[in-house]
């Protein structure tokens, strides 16, 4: 297998079955992002990855996946038919990006693989060190009513409590509304973002049949929102901000469970909530009754620097 | 939550109980260790699951808390009775705090635990530092037709098979027997494998009976012993436990033709899972890959102080 960069307008249509892997949400980075096709013997591209090149203290280069992006998008197609075949071929795959990432010019390297594919060992055997992180994921083929069993007593109150005291929740297209909430609630939890690259999700990614996003009212003022992307199968819960001038603990849950609820309504198999390690967050995303998915990370760096990294990320190096 | 130390008969009161059976933990109990046994009881002291450790020495100097020797993990096992997804998800995270609550408090400044496979969230362990590193086993589901489970080998497993029939390779069923325990023995031995033949002696002649324990050896025409295989088994699990191959009576197809003999063995006697035990071995993990079976990923929680993960570091970069 090679490993070769490729340009975004030559990903093949079979490998953009995931809205991170098409060209209008690639579009939004800048020349921070490369993409790589995986070659085989006879130089077509069967499959691609991408990553995303930060600046740390102006001299360390860390190799990561793009903002808003969960992961760093690989996918492939393989002709193997039964199990053997597949696993080697995974193995196959994944030995060629480990080798090709470690003659990259990068001191650290810190990549999440997609949910779905779970063969790290010959990132291991590289001697990248594979850490699981986590997301909670809910099965949306599931009734309306499984899903709702399914939710936290608390949640569940809070979400009646909510429509008893006279909330409501609306979809919208209101995308400025998006980008102050999500600002705001960021800058209160010290959370630096690329507000270029919000603002290229939100005004040049978003169309009507890629995203959508929904408000909670108290009467006219708005309290929470909520904003997900989605393909054909999947919608993943991307950004969510509330009003911190009107606090309401109902808001934020009701907006959630709204677009859990369309995104079944859309015809799709699974609602995302794209992570998080961070406690509150955690705990917030679980009580949605969601699946807890695990998925890996790979992370390398030299043996001096991963013991000073040590200090901050001891848990990753 | 509740986390702390309890004897043998604690344990094997509770398994009794809960018609809980797993074949290691009975290996741990009937066989020769020093492992430590845990239990988690609930608030109002109900014994609701345990784990199992031993403590090993690292470096020579350290206190190591480790996954007990010859068992493929802790063993973890927690009765839950919760069916709402989140209060399950949130039982988990309690469980799993608790027993990390546990492991802080202890004197041993290492700590290296493998924990089974249908344990995924460690979150607790990763938010308190420690390095959470991913193992890899391959199981096959026996409830599958067995001409599906013979499809998805590898072609040169499947053509082994076949050579070793047109061959005239027997393969025989039997108890473990000291043809077993020579063969095994010398394989290990000549790797440069460390096996403690004792342990191997006294588990195979003490423990394994035709109830727990699967043996298939590979003959020539001639009579010649060229490979075997010992499997231990629990009423969900066949464990593929030990392979032994002859270096003087050779035939590519031996071992794979045991092994696959005993995956249509341990279907029959209604096995759910047939577990290859591992590895991260590549030579290993190629061999037991072209039997087809589904990857699934196993943890191991890895933790010391600051200075000693650096110097571990400099032997297992990959898990400190």
């Amino acid at each position: 297998m090679n490993i070769k960069p490729i340009h975004i307008t030559d990903i093949p249509d079979n490998l953009k079955a995931s809205v991170y892997n098409t060209e209008e949400w690639l579009s939004i980075y800048n020349e921070n992002l490369s993409i790589y096709g995986i070659l085989n013997k006879n130089n077509e591209v069967i499959g691609m990855f991408y990553v995303y090149r930060k600046k740390l203290f102006k001299f360390l280069t860390l190799l990561t996946s793009p903002p808003f992006t969960p992961h760093i998008g690989l996918t492939y197609t393989s002709q193997a038919e039964n199990k053997a075949k597949k696993h080697s071929v995974n193995k196959e795959i994944n030995k060629s990006i480990s080798f090709f990432l470690n003659k990259v010019n990068a001191n650290i390297i810190t990549l999440p693989i997609p949910f779905n594919k779970k063969d790290t060992q010959p990132f291991f055997w590289n001697k990248f060190k594979v850490i699981p992180n986590y997301t909670y994921q809910i099965d949306l083929t599931s009734s309306i009513e499984g899903l709702h069993k399914n939710l936290d007593p608390k949640t569940r109150n809070l979400i009646k409590k909510g429509k008893k005291s006279g909330l409501t929740v609306k979809q919208h297209n209101n995308f400025s509304l998006v980008k102050e909430f999500v600002m705001n609630t960021m800058k209160r939890n010290n959370v630096i973002i690329d507000q270029k690259i919000l603002h290229n999700i939100l005004f040049s990614f978003s169309t009507d049949k890629n995203c959508f996003s929904f408000i909670t009212y108290q009467e006219d003022k708005p309290l929470a929102v909520t904003y997900c992307i989605y393909d054909h199968e999947m919608c993943y819960y991307l950004l969510g901000g509330y009003n911190e001038g009107a606090p309401h603990s109902s808001a934020g849950p009701m907006a959630v469970y709204e677009s859990i609820q369309h995104a079944k309504s859309l015809g799709l198999t699974t609602f995302d909530f794209e992570g998080s390690m961070i406690t509150p967050i955690e705990s917030y995303f679980r009580s949605f009754g969601g699946k807890l998915t695990p998925y890996y990370t790979i992370n390398k760096a030299n043996f001096f620097l991963e013991c000073l990294l040590k200090l901050k990320k001891r848990n990753t190096f | 939550m509740i986390v702390e130390e309890i004897n043998k008969k604690t344990l094997i009161d509770f398994l009794e109980k809960k018609k809980h059976a797993c074949v290691f933990t009975e290996v741990s109990l009937k066989a020769k260790n020093n492992n430590l046994y845990i239990g988690i009881y609930s608030n109002d002291r109900q014994l609701k699951g345990y784990f199992i450790i031993s403590i090993t020495k690292r470096l020579k100097l350290f206190k190591q808390l480790s996954t007990p020797l010859n068992l493929p993990n802790n063993l973890l096992f927690f009765d839950s009775s919760t069916t709402n997804e989140a209060k399950k998800n949130g039982e988990v995270k309690k469980l799993m705090t608790t027993i990390e609550n546990f492991l802080s408090k202890r004197k041993e400044s290492i700590i290296s635990m493998s924990f089974p496979s249908n344990w995924i969230d460690f979150q607790p362990f990763i938010w308190k530092n420690y390095k959470v590193t991913t193992r890899y086993t391959y199981t096959i589901d026996l409830n599958r037709e067995i001409e599906d489970i013979f499809n998805d080998f590898a072609r040169e497993r499947k053509k082994n098979i076949k050579q070793a029939k047109k061959d005239n390779i027997t393969i025989e069923k039997h108890s473990p027997n000291s043809d077993t325990i020579e063969l095994i023995s010398k394989t290990f031995i000549d790797k440069g494998v460390s096996i403690d033949l004792n342990w191997l002696n006294d588990f195979i002649v003490n423990f394994c009976k035709e109830d727990n324990c699967i043996v298939h050896t590979a003959k020539d025409p001639e009579g010649n012993i060229l490979a075997t295989n010992l499997c231990i088994y629990d009423k969900n699990k066949c464990y593929y436990l030990y392979g032994g191959y002859s270096k003087t009576h050779k035939h590519q197809g031996a071992g794979p033709t045991c092994m696959w003999y005993t995956i249509q063995e341990a279907k029959k006697r209604n096995i759910n899972t047939f577990d290859f035990e591992g590895s991260m071995i590549p030579e290993i993990e190629k061999y037991f890959r072209n039997f087809g079976g589904d990857l699934i990923p196993f943890y191991q929680i890895n933790k010391a102080n600051l200075l000693q993960e650096m110097v571990l570091k400099t032997r297992h970069k990959q898990y400190f």
